[in-house]
């Protein structure tokens, strides 16, 4: 999912500035660069992977994201035993999902690649797009509630490897 | 081709792509998905993506199996299963880069749902 934008040139003049100051209303900016909330939660995350990797040496851990549709960010990390046959990796991660125009959620979880199983939650929040700031500190907070779960996850991960 | 299809998932690119082997081989090969959100296989809580059928496009479409569970397999232009395009996809996975078919899917994503409780 791209957003291009095009702009004609404009020649910089007061009488220019002027118009586009007093005839253009103020509009909603779209979000279209999600690094600032990418950046604090991957950031927050490579917490969680230094301690799952502190107490599991042999975890390997990916971090990543992908956008689509109305997923305007996911960003994650997934953990999985090398040699676990059949297990599946469990991905701690953040979403974003558009609810509309200038209306987000920002929810955090733990669950399997593939199962869709929910280990973990870490609660949901929604909020005004245009708050980009509020954006940032919800989706890090919830990061960093689950930063704080290392012990939960590699029980997870045990437990998702089976006997 | 119902609306709307149901498919468990993390939200990784990995997981809506196909698995070589597992998914790229017998009748039911391809993406799977279910065509309501009750069908979709797991206990507890599952988190479940939502994708509208009509966004997603060619040369990716729906081989319905009849039980509520249908395939999202590309297809060539007489409509048969794109066997070489299906492989090609599923070796993607876990790369580096998303696949061109699995951003096709994340963009024709409109819901991210939880099905039960945890």
């Amino acid at each position: 999912m791209t957003t291009d934008l095009f702009y004609s040139p404009v020649r910089r003049t007061p009488f220019v500035r002027s118009r586009l100051e007093v005839d253009v209303p103020a509009e909603p900016r779209a979000v279209t660069d999600w690094s600032d909330v990418t950046g604090a939660v991957l950031e927050t995350l490579e917490q969680l992977e230094k301690d799952v990797r502190a107490r599991r040496p042999e975890v390997r851990a990916k971090c990543g994201t992908t956008r689509g549709g109305v997923i305007e960010l996911f960003a994650y990390c997934s953990f999985e035993l090398p040699g676990a046959e059949g297990a599946e990796p469990l991905v701690a991660g953040v979403t974003v999902q558009r609810h509309g125009p200038g209306r987000l959620s920002v929810s955090a979880d733990l669950c399997g690649d593939e199962s869709g199983h929910v280990y973990l939650e870490e609660g949901s929040s929604t909020l005004d797009s245009e708050d980009r700031e509020g954006l940032v500190h919800v989706a890090e907070g919830l990061a960093a509630r689950l930063a704080r779960r290392a012990d939960e996850v590699v029980a997870a991960i045990a437990r998702s490897v089976g006997p | 081709m119902p609306p709307l299809l149901y498919r468990s998932a993390s939200g990784t690119a990995a997981s809506m792509t196909p698995r070589p082997g597992k998914d790229t081989e017998g009748p039911k090969r391809g993406l799977s998905f279910f065509e309501t959100i009750g069908r979709v296989p797991g206990r507890g809580a599952i988190k479940v993506l939502v994708v509208d059928a009509a966004k997603i496009g060619a040369p990716l479409g729906t081989e319905d199996h009849g039980d509520g569970h249908l395939s999202l397999v590309p297809h060539t232009t007489d409509g048969s299963i794109d066997d070489d395009a299906l492989r090609e996809w599923a070796q993607a996975r876990g790369g580096a880069a998303t696949h061109p078919l699995t951003q096709k899917v994340l963009d024709a994503v409109v819901q991210v749902l939880q099905k039960g409780e945890a």
